[in-house]
C-alpha cells in the first residue's frame, strides 16, 4: 500500500516540474517536439532509477560529510551509460537532445531524489519513488511538448494533424514558446486547482 | 580577433544562455525575485563559469584527451565544478568575509546550476582553444546577469501589477520571460 | 586527519568503481558507435550521389592548408575503376553552430546531384528548415562552372537559390559550403 504511494505521489501531488518547478532547463530546451520530450523522459528516468537504486543499496555506508560528492559520481556515471547507449542506438536523438543528455547530471530531480529519498530509504521503496517521479516528469514532457509541437509546426510525432491551411505558430518551438507555454499550463492548472480546493470548501 | 569578438556578442545576446539555451533555469526563478540577490547570484556565477572554462579545458585537453578516456568528460567535469564550487567557497570565507556574507549562500547552488556545466560542454562542441574558451566562459556569465538583472527589475514590477490569482507566482514569471525571450531574438541578424 | 584518509579512501573507491563500470559500456557501445557512424556517414553519401560501385574517402589526397577551412571531407565515387563523381563533407558556420552539408557533384555533367544537412544546430522552425527537401532541391542541378548566390526574390538566373522565409543566414551559410565545394570541384575535376 505504501509503495503504491510512494509510487503515485511523483507523478500528480508532487509533480517534479508542475508543481516542485525542479529540473526546468531541459523541460523548456527539448520540447520542440514530443519525440524529443518523450527520450528525455525515458533517459532521465532511467538514470533516476539507477542511480536512487544504487544509492539505497550503499546509503547506510556512506559517510554523510561526502555524501553529495559520492551522489554526483554515481549520477556521472549512469548518465555517461545513458549518453553511450544513446549514441550507439539511437544517434537521432542524440544529436536533437545534444548537449542536455549530459546535463542530465546537474537535473536538481535527480540530486533531490537522493538526497530526500534514496539516502534515507529502502530499495523498494526507491524504486517506487524513481518510477513515480520519472513518470511524472515524463508525462509533464509531454504534456509541454504537444502543446508545443501541435500549436507550433501543426504536427504530432512528425504526423500533420491540421488540414494544409494551418500556418503554424513558430513562435511556440522557438525558445520563448517554451516560456510562455510553461506559464500558461502551470496557470491553468493552478486555476483548476482553485476550483477543487473551493469545491471542497463549499461543501 | 573577430572570432573573438563574435563569441562575446553571440553568447552575451544572441544565443543568451538563458532566454534561448534555457541553461540556468531553476536558479532564474529562484532568486530573480530581488534585484540584490539577483547580483549576488550573478557575481558567484560569472565568477565560478570563468573558472570552470579554463579548468575543465585543462582537464580535457591535458588528462582526457591524452589518456583516451573522453567518455569520463561528464564525470570529470562536474567533479572539477563541485570541487572548484568547494574552493571557492573556502577561499572566499578566507579572504573576504563580507563577500562570502553576500554571496555565501548561493555558492553551494551553483554546482548544479546547469549554466556551468552546460558553458563547458559548449566549449568542448565548439572545439574552442583556451582563450576562446575562457573568452566564451565571461561571455556567458555576462549574458546570464544580463538576463537576470533585468528580469528582477520586471519581477519587482509584476510584484505590484494586478495578477490574476491563478498566474501569481512562477507563471506570470514563465510568461514574462518569454516576452523577453521575444525581445532578445531581436538580436538574432547582429552575427 | 584519519576520517580526511576515509573519506578520500571511500571517494576513491567509489570513483574507482564508477570508472570500472563506464569503462565497460564505453567499451561494449564503442564498436556499435563508430560503425553506426560510419554506416550512416556511407548512406549519407550515396544519398547525394546513388550511382556508384564504391566510394573511397580521398581527404588525405586533397585537402591541404591551402584548401578554404570549410572542406572536411572529399569522397570520391567510383564505377569500376572510373571516378564518376565527387562528394564532399563541407562545414559553413551557420547562424547558431557549423552545418554539416554533404554536397555531391557529377564529374561528366559538372554539376550538382544533391545536397543533404548531416548535423545543424539552427533556429527550430526557421533555420532549420534547411534540412527540408524543399530547400535542399534547390540545389539540385545547379552547374559547377557558376557561383551560386542567394536571393529573397524569385530567381531570374540559374545560378540563384531562393532563401529560405526569416532565415537568410542559415541559407547563405549552406550555400556559401556549396559554392567551397564546387569551387574546389571545378579545380581539380573540372573539365
Amino acid at each position: 500500500m505504501n509503495l503504491v504511494k510512494e509510487f503515485t505521489k511523483g507523478i500528480l501531488k508532487e509533480n517534479p516540474i508542475f508543481v516542485m518547478m525542479l529540473g526546468l532547463c531541459p523541460v523548456l530546451a527539448v520540447t520542440t517536439s514530443v519525440v524529443n520530450g518523450i527520450g528525455m523522459g525515458i533517459a532521465t528516468t532511467f538514470v533516476l532509477l539507477a542511480s536512487n537504486i544504487i544509492i539505497s543499496a550503499i546509503r547506510k555506508t556512506i559517510p554523510s560529510s561526502i555524501r553529495i560528492p559520492t551522489f554526483i559520481v554515481i549520477i556521472a556515471s549512469f548518465v555517461t551509460i545513458v549518453e553511450l547507449f544513446i549514441k550507439a542506438y539511437a544517434p537521432e536523438l542524440d544529436r536533437s537532445l545534444g548537449i542536455f543528455i549530459p546535463l542530465i547530471v546537474v537535473n536538481c530531480i535527480i540530486l533531490g531524489r537522493a538526497e530526500a529519498f534514496a539516502s534515507k530509504n529502502s530499495i523498494f521503496a526507491s524504486i517506487m519513488d524513481a518510477l513515480g517521479v520519472g513518470v511524472g516528469f515524463t508525462g509533464a514532457l509531454i504534456v509541454i511538448s504537444t502543446v508545443r509541437e501541435v500549436l507550433g509546426a501543426g504536427t504530432i510525432l512528425g504526423y500533420p494533424i491540421f488540414g494544409s491551411g494551418f500556418q503554424p505558430a513558430l513562435i511556440m518551438i522557438l525558445p520563448p514558446g517554451a516560456f510562455i507555454a510553461m506559464g500558461c499550463i502551470i496557470g491553468i492548472l493552478n486555476k483548476l486547482k482553485q476550483k477543487g480546493e473551493s469545491r471542497i470548501g463549499g461543501i | 580577433m573577430d572570432d573573438i569578438f563574435s563569441i562575446i556578442v553571440g553568447s552575451v545576446l544572441v544565443k543568451n544562455i538563458l532566454l534561448a539555451q534555457f541553461l540556468g533555469v531553476c536558479a532564474f526563478l529562484g532568486v530573480s525575485q530581488k534585484l540584490e540577490s539577483t547580483i549576488g547570484m550573478s557575481g558567484a556565477v560569472a565568477f565560478v563559469m570563468f573558472m570552470a572554462s579554463a579548468m575543465t579545458w585543462l582537464v580535457r585537453n591535458c588528462i582526457l584527451v591524452p589518456f583516451h578516456i573522453e567518455y569520463l568528460q561528464t564525470i570529470a567535469f562536474i567533479l572539477v565544478i563541485a570541487s572548484l564550487v568547494q574552493f571557492v567557497e573556502m577561499f572566499v570565507h578566507k579572504f573576504s568575509p563580507a563577500l562570502y556574507d553576500s554571496l555565501g549562500i548561493y555558492l553551494p547552488l551553483i554546482t548544479t546550476n546547469c549554466a556551468v556545466l552546460g558553458v563547458a560542454i559548449m566549449n568542448v562542441n565548439a572545439q574552442y582553444s583556451f582563450v576562446e574558451a575562457v573568452v566564451n566562459g565571461l561571455a556567458n556569465a555576462a549574458g546570464f546577469a544580463l538576463a537576470l538583472i533585468l528580469f528582477a527589475g520586471i519581477r519587482e514590477r509584476l510584484e505590484e501589477g494586478d495578477v490574476p490569482k491563478a498566474l501569481q507566482g512562477a507563471p506570470i514569471a514563465f510568461v514574462s520571460a518569454g516576452i523577453m525571450a521575444i525581445a532578445f531574438l531581436g538580436f538574432s541578424g547582429l552575427l | 586527519m584519519r576520517d580526511i584518509i576515509k573519506l578520500g579512501v571511500y571517494l576513491l573507491i567509489i570513483g574507482a568503481l564508477a570508472g570500472i563500470g563506464v569503462a565497460y559500456v564505453n567499451n561494449s557501445t564503442e564498436p556499435i558507435i563508430t560503425e553506426s557512424a560510419a554506416e550512416e556517414k556511407i548512406a549519407g553519401l550515396k544519398e547525394v550521389y546513388p550511382d556508384s560501385d564504391k566510394i573511397e574517402d580521398e581527404t588525405d589526397k586533397y585537402v591541404n592548408s591551402s584548401t578554404p577551412t570549410e572542406i572536411k571531407e572529399v569522397n570520391v565515387a567510383y564505377q569500376g575503376s572510373e571516378p564518376v563523381g565527387v562528394i564532399y563533407t563541407v562545414e559553413p558556420k551557420g547562424y547558431s553552430g557549423p552545418i554539416s552539408t554533404v554536397v555531391g557533384f557529377d564529374i561528366e555533367k559538372q554539376e550538382i546531384t544533391r545536397i543533404k544537412i548531416l548535423s545543424q544546430s539552427e533556429t527550430p522552425g526557421l533555420g532549420d528548415q534547411c534540412q527540408a527537401p524543399w530547400f535542399l532541391e534547390r540545389f539540385q542541378g545547379k552547374k559547377a562552372a557558376q557561383p551560386l548566390k542567394v536571393t529573397k526574390k524569385e530567381p531570374a538566373r540559374a545560378n540563384e537559390i531562393v532563401a529560405i522565409t526569416a532565415s537568410t543566414i542559415t541559407s547563405e551559410a549552406v550555400t556559401h559550403g556549396v559554392n567551397a565545394a564546387r569551387e574546389h570541384f571545378l579545380e581539380h575535376f573540372g573539365q
